[in-house]
């Protein structure tokens, strides 16, 4: 038993990891870094990593981070919001709330979810499409078992399909001078955010 | 880039403190600490900080030297500087003061910052395509459209919907060598 004392002082006793629960985790990296496909798809091992309701963001980021084109390939088969959410949070790294906004999904009147909402669908979306190797047609909506909850989701996702938001024009406030005041309001939109939460942000700050 | 406050003219010739930081990859934020503790902790004292970019892309920013350098009529004060996670002047162990840093020779840093900075946005003109670097729109890229004196009006077709930002050019990384049939608002090399 490992005993550890959590952050108010109370002590935590755990079990350690078994062999088996090391190997399973090793061997789940391991796919992730060999098929990232094959993992979001469900076909290498039914465990925490290929159960859809589980979140399999980092699958995806394997899937960006390693083989770019099939990632764009595959993003690209998704509704056009949804492509835009994924583009700018796994490959270019930028925040949420700039993503929200960009998008204009700050606003409770644009009727859309929230950003990590979209990406959690996207991700489920992606996960049918790369299943079913490209977009599950109508007909097949209708499954049962455990396709009906990646089918679910990818009939929800696909209401989104067409969807355009009207043209943003944007005046950037930055005067891009090389000196800038401490007292300038401006001084944070300076330098990048303090927890960029896409992947690109992550990948460069580990 | 070149953080200040206070009257800086009192500053001219004097020396500077050499400023570690714990990672790179965290430098931006570690900058704005550093900015923001200046103008909590020092009120209206002079001061600046000298934050030495070489490069700026997706991955991040590359630095000219491994220190930050900023300046203060004390050099002292910036052992406090260690409030900020991440940030300690280079200072001598036994005594206790801050390691002074000729002048001369940060004028010399400052000047390849200035230069690399006017660098990255270099050539950018009608029909450029570039990556936003600050702002809420930072790492779009897009095409110029136009170009209004120093401001930059950029083009970004996102597949959504598309944004017509006007922005500084110094603002922006000029990615005109990428070919055409590459260029993606999220282009990533």
């Amino acid at each position: 038993m490992e005993e550890t004392h959590i952050g108010d002082g109370t002590l935590v006793q755990r079990f350690p990891k078994s062999a088996y629960e090391d190997s399973s985790d090793k061997r789940a990296a391991e796919l992730w870094r060999e098929d990232p496909e094959g993992v979001l798809a469900g076909q290498c091992l039914a465990s925490v990593e290929t159960d859809p309701s589980r979140d399999q963001s980092s699958a995806v980021v394997a899937l960006a981070v390693e083989q770019p084109e099939r990632f764009r390939e595959l993003v690209g088969k998704l509704p056009e919001l949804i492509q835009d959410i994924f583009f700018q949070h796994y490959l270019l790294g930028r925040t949420q709330t700039q993503i929200a906004e960009v998008l204009g999904m700050m606003q409770s009147s644009s009727g859309l979810m929230g950003v990590s909402q979209n990406l959690k669908l996207g991700v489920m979306g992606l996960c049918a499409v790369i299943a079913w190797g490209g977009p599950p047609a109508k007909a097949e909506w209708e499954a049962t078992g455990r396709e009906k909850e990646l089918l679910e989701a990818y009939r929800r996702m696909e209401r989104l399909r067409g969807r355009r938001g009207r043209a943003l024009e944007v005046r950037s406030a930055l005067t891009g001078k090389f000196v800038i005041k401490t007292s300038d309001p401006l001084l944070e939109q300076v330098f990048a955010p303090e927890a960029p939460d896409g992947p690109v942000g992550r990948g460069a700050r580990c | 880039m070149l953080i200040e406050q206070g009257r800086v003219a009192t500053l001219r010739g004097k020396p500077w403190a050499a400023i570690d930081v714990a990672s790179e990859a965290r430098i931006e934020e570690i900058v704005l600490h550093i900015a923001r503790w200046a103008g909590k902790v020092l009120g209206e004292k002079a001061f600046q900080l000298l934050f030495p970019v070489k490069r700026r892309d997706l991955s991040g920013v590359e630095m000219l030297t491994p220190h930050l350098y900023g300046r203060t009529a004390d050099l002292q004060d910036f052992l406090v500087v260690k409030e900020v996670r991440g940030a300690w002047p280079v200072f001598d162990e036994e005594t206790r003061e801050v390691i002074s840093v000729e002048d001369r020779f940060v004028q010399e840093v400052m000047a390849k910052a200035r230069e690399a900075a006017d660098g990255w946005s270099a050539g950018i003109k009608r029909g450029s395509f570039v990556r936003v670097l600050f702002g809420n729109e930072r790492m779009l890229c897009g095409e110029v459209e136009e170009m209004r004196g120093s401001l930059a009006v950029v083009v970004i077709r996102l597949r959504s919907r598309t944004v017509r930002l006007t922005i500084p050019s110094q603002a922006l990384l000029n990615l005109s060598f990428v070919p055409k049939r590459e260029r993606e608002y999220f282009y990533a090399d």
